[in-house]
């Protein structure tokens, strides 16, 4: 609301000066392609999701395919571009599905907590009193719940899945950002501009929507880019302790432990080392790419350094 | 002249861990149309918490006294639900603040700013917001307003900042308009200019004002009439005139003798004279006369009790809350 708003003012002053309007919109893009790295961050991860996601219909391996002809091919090798693993699988074809599950975990779940944590910070911090309290007690208790126990205890129940995994990765990864919220709002909440367009006569509502929202917006920004790599790190470690996404459906962190059984050779002393290679690479680049992206974010979105110039 | 705004018997405490504290005790005045109305007294006399008591704006753990009455044209707004609130609020009563660097929001430009009054109580299309609001730049004499209003506030300088605000408490052309300290954040040139602009307003938009200040120069310069607070009660009330020429109250007294002078002349140059002492906290004031341990002329009866404000003989519009007055004493 408040942006379409603002939108429409954009509009009209461009309509009526007839000269194009560098809008708040503009500048933040304009200051991001200035950030090289930023920019660097973005066009990899974009390729990534593209590669992992539409990649695998040029393909007709599925990741299940095994090639028992090429057992421990190496790269480049005749058919399999990133080689295979011990039974046959290619390596290349389970990256682009692993991938898919990697981000698809790791953006689903950091998108919907960092939402959850925002919606919870602001209410806390608008409202104050018994409610800031009541809430942020909660975030006390979700925070001293240790992950790994609560992880293996989940995945008992309810078995280990995609589906399961961005759940329990959304319920414990909500509550940092909404303690930095809360802790903006409190200060914007005494700000004079705040109180200003309360003497204006504005609801409490678009209080919240207008003036403290879009304040907060990028540094939330910022901790969701943070939470993505966490997340995916998470899916990583998970499921290579084997409580996460199970084979054969790969995911970058279950290839990483699938290869643990021959990182120092197998009994032959024949040394794959393109299984950990490859998913331990991808999962750096990612994790790497998204903090530029992060980093970048939080420059072109701070309204302080925000200027014509 | 007819009053806009009535207070009567305005009596304000906040809940705190200490209990319950009371800054703000049988305060009543009134407002006529078209006047400004100065309230002085030093930092933490409860002048700011008055004024915004009349806009309904206090903080959630405060409590207005049983027989407070605050009628705004004629309408007891302590009725008000929120709606009504915020439908008079920006409308008919708007407010001014003292920091013009922090008022603006750093994210939106002037326009949208601006913008935001008319969308919230007047049905406008968006040509004449942006019509209405260039007219409002100009109003309050800032140069280029087209190019002002894409601008974002850490664009502008102080006192063009409080230009901006001072248009957005316009923007609706309100009946009774609250500057809370407008001028202590700027420096004196651009002080003046404001307040000749707020002078020049109030002459055009037929507008009341409430000026909170501790300055007795703005004062002096701006208000019609002035109350002077101190520890939550009004110690006088008077013409501005009157108030200069024949101050009743230690108070006032000590408060227009702490005015530094400036002198050139090394022989007539004094030390500056000083009130002893602080505003003492709200949860402890004294008993009596709350100025008694201040005063230079205290003596039993004000320790004893608070006096009330009482009419200075020979001129009803003067009223002053001292024991020496009933006692007949004309310092």
């Amino acid at each position: 609301m408040a942006f379409s708003l603002k939108k429409k003012y954009d509009d009209l002053e461009q309509e009526i000066s007839g000269l194009p309007v560098n809008s708040y919109n503009q500048l933040v893009f304009k200051k991001f392609l200035k950030h090289k790295l930023a920019c660097l961050g973005a066009v990899v991860l974009i390729t990534l999701i593209i590669f992992t996601f539409l990649g695998p219909l040029f393909f007709e391996t599925a990741y299940d395919d095994m090639d028992f002809s090429a057992i421990f091919a190496p790269p480049l090798s005749e058919n399999h571009f990133l080689g295979t693993d011990e039974i046959g699988h290619d390596v290349f074809v389970r990256i682009m599905y692993g991938g898919r599950i990697s981000l698809l975990v790791g953006i689903v779940s950091s998108v919907v907590s960092t939402i959850i944590g925002l919606i919870i910070g602001l209410v806390s911090g608008f409202l104050g009193g018994v409610w800031d309290k009541l809430l942020m007690r909660f975030v006390d208790i979700m925070l001293s719940i240790p992950l790994f126990p609560v992880l293996l205890i989940l995945s008992l129940v309810f078995g280990s899945g995609v589906f399961s995994i961005i759940m329990v990765l959304t319920v414990f990864g909500w509550m940092r950002v909404t303690r930095l919220v809360r802790g903006m709002t409190l200060s914007l909440r005494e700000t004079e501009y705040v109180m200003a367009s309360k003497t204006m006569g504005q609801n409490r509502v678009l209080i919240i929507l207008k003036h403290i929202l879009p304040n907060v917006i990028p540094i939330v920004i910022v901790t969701t880019t943070l939470n993505l790599s966490y997340a995916i790190l998470a899916e990583s470690s998970l499921s290579y302790l084997g409580l996460g996404i199970q084979p054969p459906m790969p995911s970058w962190g279950n290839m990483l432990q699938g290869s643990m059984s021959y990182i120092l050779g197998t009994s032959t002393g024949y040394n794959p080392w393109w299984l950990t290679f490859f998913p331990g690479f991808f999962i750096f680049i990612t994790v790497l790419n998204v903090n530029f992206l992060g980093d970048g974010l939080r420059d072109a979105l701070d309204p302080k350094f925000v200027s014509e110039s | 002249m007819e009053k806009i705004l009535n207070v009567k018997d305005l009596s304000i405490s906040f809940k705190t861990e200490f209990g319950l504290v009371n800054p703000v005790n049988g305060v009543s005045f009134d407002v006529k149309s078209n006047e400004i109305l100065g309230i002085v007294g030093e930092s933490g006399c409860g002048k700011s918490i008055t004024a915004y008591s009349v806009i309904r704006l206090l903080p959630n753990n405060s409590v207005l006294g049983e027989h407070t009455e605050i009628t705004f044209e004629g309408e007891n707004i302590l009725n008000y639900n929120k709606n009504d609130l915020a439908r008079i609020r920006g409308d008919r009563i708007s407010m001014i603040f003292q920091e013009p660097m922090t008022s603006l929001n750093p994210i939106y430009t002037v326009g949208w700013q601006l913008s935001e009054a008319f969308t919230l109580h007047r049905e406008m299309s968006e040509e004449a917001v942006k019509r209405e609001s260039i007219a409002l730049l100009e109003k309050v004499r800032i140069p280029e307003p087209e190019k002002r209003l894409k601008e974002y506030p850490h664009q502008l300088s102080g006192g063009m900042r409080q230009r901006v605000m001072i248009a957005m408490a316009l923007a609706c052309s309100p009946k009774l308009l609250i500057a809370d300290e407008p001028t202590t954040a700027l420096d004196v040139t651009t002080q003046a200019q404001i307040l000749e602009l707020i002078n020049g307003l109030k002459r055009d938009m037929d507008a009341s004002i409430i000026m909170i200040t501790h300055d007795l120069g703005v004062i002096a310069e701006m208000c019609d009439r002035v109350l002077v607070m101190y520890a939550g009660n009004i110690v006088e009330s008077a013409e501005v005139f009157e108030l200069f020429d024949n101050p009743r109250h230690p108070y006032t007294q000590g408060l227009l003798s702490s005015i530094p002078n400036v002198e050139i002349n090394k022989s007539q140059q004094k030390r500056l004279t000083t009130i002893k002492g602080f505003v003492p906290h709200p949860a402890n004031f004294p008993k009596g006369c709350r100025f008694h341990p201040r005063c230079p002329h205290a003596f039993e009866r004000c320790v004893e009790s608070n006096p009330q404000l009482l009419s200075i003989k020979g001129n009803s519009e003067h009223f002053a809350r001292c024991w020496l007055d009933e006692a007949g004493d004309h310092r």
